[in-house]
């Protein structure tokens, strides 16, 4: 379980060019769940993450895992990292070992593990990721940029935290590789059981993996609900110049002129609802 | 990491920063000679003292100096001690082979504050100078070698960008830290070995990270026609004035002040 209370941080806090980035953020999560971040460009999504890893510490308040207070009662970073983990935004610049297998054996290893039980962790999470097995052998500076992300996503699952956190995993990355990322991270999630939050722009896949969704916006905690109820407010999303899922503003429109379900977020689920209307209105297939 | 505060331009109105970067450049390489000329505690002291007057008058906040100071004070300690054994005289103290004597102490005494009245002198220059001014005046003094065919256009430029770069650099670095970091590297580890492997680990991606960002800078400027060979005008031209010739009396008087100060016989 993770729980922020009250949690706010500036950078460069102690001289005159503060920056308040995060203010007064509470929020509990029970394990097991995933947690989508949403927001615009500069509203503290990464900052966030980073004070959720112990990267920075917070300037007032606190984050608690499991009753332990990140950073006081850990400890050292090392500690921390094997409980909360995260990928970074644009984690490419980031690979610095020989090779692929390396790469992802590099957290198992700082954490102890033999060099046996790293094979079996290195071989399951490239399943999950789509990385071929002869691309291990390879250099990670030189695999095209998708691929680079599926590395660096692969070395951090392979820590097995408790929290994972992934930031904007999919950015960049073409339309069916951007699904099928977001499709193993969730079987990985479903194995692991651990608590995932994503940081994404895309409200799609927020919507449909997500449990709770988290809206910040300028380091303000705007709302803190279920997918369903956050997306309601699409009104104060788009203020913020943030989408709704498009199969529910297409829903909305046709609400516009006939009632219908504004909640249905899928186009599946919009497929029905819309079928089922039309068959009561005795419409044929 | 983050507290590298040592070629940051703080912007300001002082009379060291309206200077002509050309003097600036000058009078600091000219300290750096007299510092390591200087072998009594009064030229020394002498430097010192005109270099804090200039720090007082350039009006940075005293704390930016105390941070560029902190980031070599181990440097400066380390150099500092090695020093210590190597001057063979009479010996003050023994340790087994080592010694140490009293000139030993003396000389490294000195080079310890030589090192911080350089790093003092670099961070006014440093603090008071924008790097385009640094850069022009590096092209302006370096003209001359224009006759001999070389293309100081280049060299400029070359200036211009690495010291751009150096807080890129930082950024870089920093960043790569926190991702290894969150892989359980060990930066905070007691064992010296396992610290300098941790360290290995980071200039790898930096590396290819400078490569990198050389190369798409150099087709950036590319791509926009930039051409170093064609003669290029600047915003600001670069003109002396009556502060300049003040600040040149001043360093003159200085320079023979400790000049003659080397020559007598203190300790
Ligand atoms: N290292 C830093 N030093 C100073 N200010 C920073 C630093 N990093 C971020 N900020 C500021 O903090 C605020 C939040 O930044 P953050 O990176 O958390 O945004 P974000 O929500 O992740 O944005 P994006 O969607 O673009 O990634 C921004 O206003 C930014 O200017
Ligand atoms: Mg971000």
């Amino acid at each position: 379980m993770i729980r922020v209370e009250d949690l706010c941080y500036n950078y460069n806090a102690k001289s005159k060019s503060s920056i308040s980035a995060l203010k007064n953020i509470n929020f509990t999560l029970k394990n097991s769940t995933i947690m989508g971040i949403i927001g615009k460009t500069g509203s503290g999504k990464s900052t966030l993450a980073q004070l959720l890893c112990g990267l920075l510490s917070p300037t007032h308040g606190k984050i608690f895992l499991n009753e332990k207070e990140i950073i006081k009662d850990f400890k050292n970073t090392k500690e921390i990292c094997f409980n909360v983990t995260m990928a970074f935004q644009y984690p490419e610049n980031q690979l610095f070992e020989k090779t692929v297998y390396d790469e992802i054996a590099f957290g198992p290893r700082n954490k102890g593990i033999s060099e046996s039980k790293i094979k079996d962790i290195v071989f399951e999470v490239i399943k999950f990721t789509n990385i071929s097995e002869n691309m291990l052998k390879c250099s990670p500076i030189f695999l095209s940029g998708g691929e680079k992300r599926k590395c660096a996503i692969a070395s951090v699952m392979a820590l097995k935290s408790k929290v994972l956190i992934l930031d904007e995993p999919t950015a960049g990355l073409d339309c069916k590789s951007k699904s099928q990322l977001m499709n193993s991270i969730f079987e990985y999630h479903r194995k692991e059981k651990n608590i995932l939050i994503i940081i994404s722009h895309n409200m799609e896949e927020t919507a449909r993996i997500c449990d709770k969704v988290l809206v910040l916006d300028e380091g303000i905690q705007l709302m803190f609900d279920s997918p369903v109820k956050v997306f309601k407010n699409y009104q104060k999303l788009e203020k913020l110049n943030l989408d709704v899922p498009q199969t529910s503003q297409i829903m909305r429109y046709i609400n516009n002129e006939y009632p219908i379900n504004t909640d249905i977020m899928f186009p599946k689920e919009a497929e029905e609802e819309i079928l089922k209307i039309l068959n009561s209105k005795g419409v044929e297939r | 990491m983050n507290n590298f505060e040592f070629c940051k331009y703080f912007s300001g109105n002082s009379i060291v920063h309206k200077l002509d970067a050309r003097i600036k450049i000058i009078s600091s390489l000219i300290f750096f000679i007299l510092t390591f000329s200087s072998n009594n505690i009064i030229s020394l002291s002498i430097i010192a003292i005109s270099i804090s007057i200039i720090a007082v008058v350039s009006e940075v906040p005293l704390i930016k100096y105390i941070k560029s100071f902190k980031s070599v004070l181990i440097i400066s300690v380390i150099t500092a001690f090695i020093n210590l054994f190597f001057e063979a005289e009479t010996n003050l103290v023994c340790l087994g082979e080592l010694s140490v004597s009293l000139s030993g102490l003396k000389s490294s005494i000195f080079l310890f504050f030589r090192l911080f009245i350089l790093v003092f002198i670099s961070s006014i220059t440093m603090f008071t100078t924008s790097v385009q001014e640094i850069s022009l005046a590096f092209e302006n003094l370096l003209s001359p070698l224009g006759y001999l065919g070389i293309n100081i256009q280049e060299i400029a430029i070359t200036i211009t960008l690495s010291l751009r770069f150096i807080p890129v650099l930082f950024e870089e670095t920093y960043k790569i830290i926190n991702a290894q970091k969150v892989r359980g590297a060990h930066f905070d580890s007691k064992n010296v070995i396992k610290k300098i492997r941790a360290f290995c680990n980071i200039f790898v991606p930096l590396f290819i990270f400078s490569f990198k960002r050389a190369e798409s800078i150099a087709i950036a400027m590319e791509s926009r026609c930039y051409d170093v060979s064609k003669k290029r005008t600047s915003l600001k031209n670069m003109e002396l004035s009556h502060r300049d010739a003040i600040s040149i009396i001043f360093l003159l008087i200085i320079f023979t002040g400790v000049i003659i100060c080397n020559k007598m016989k203190i300790f």
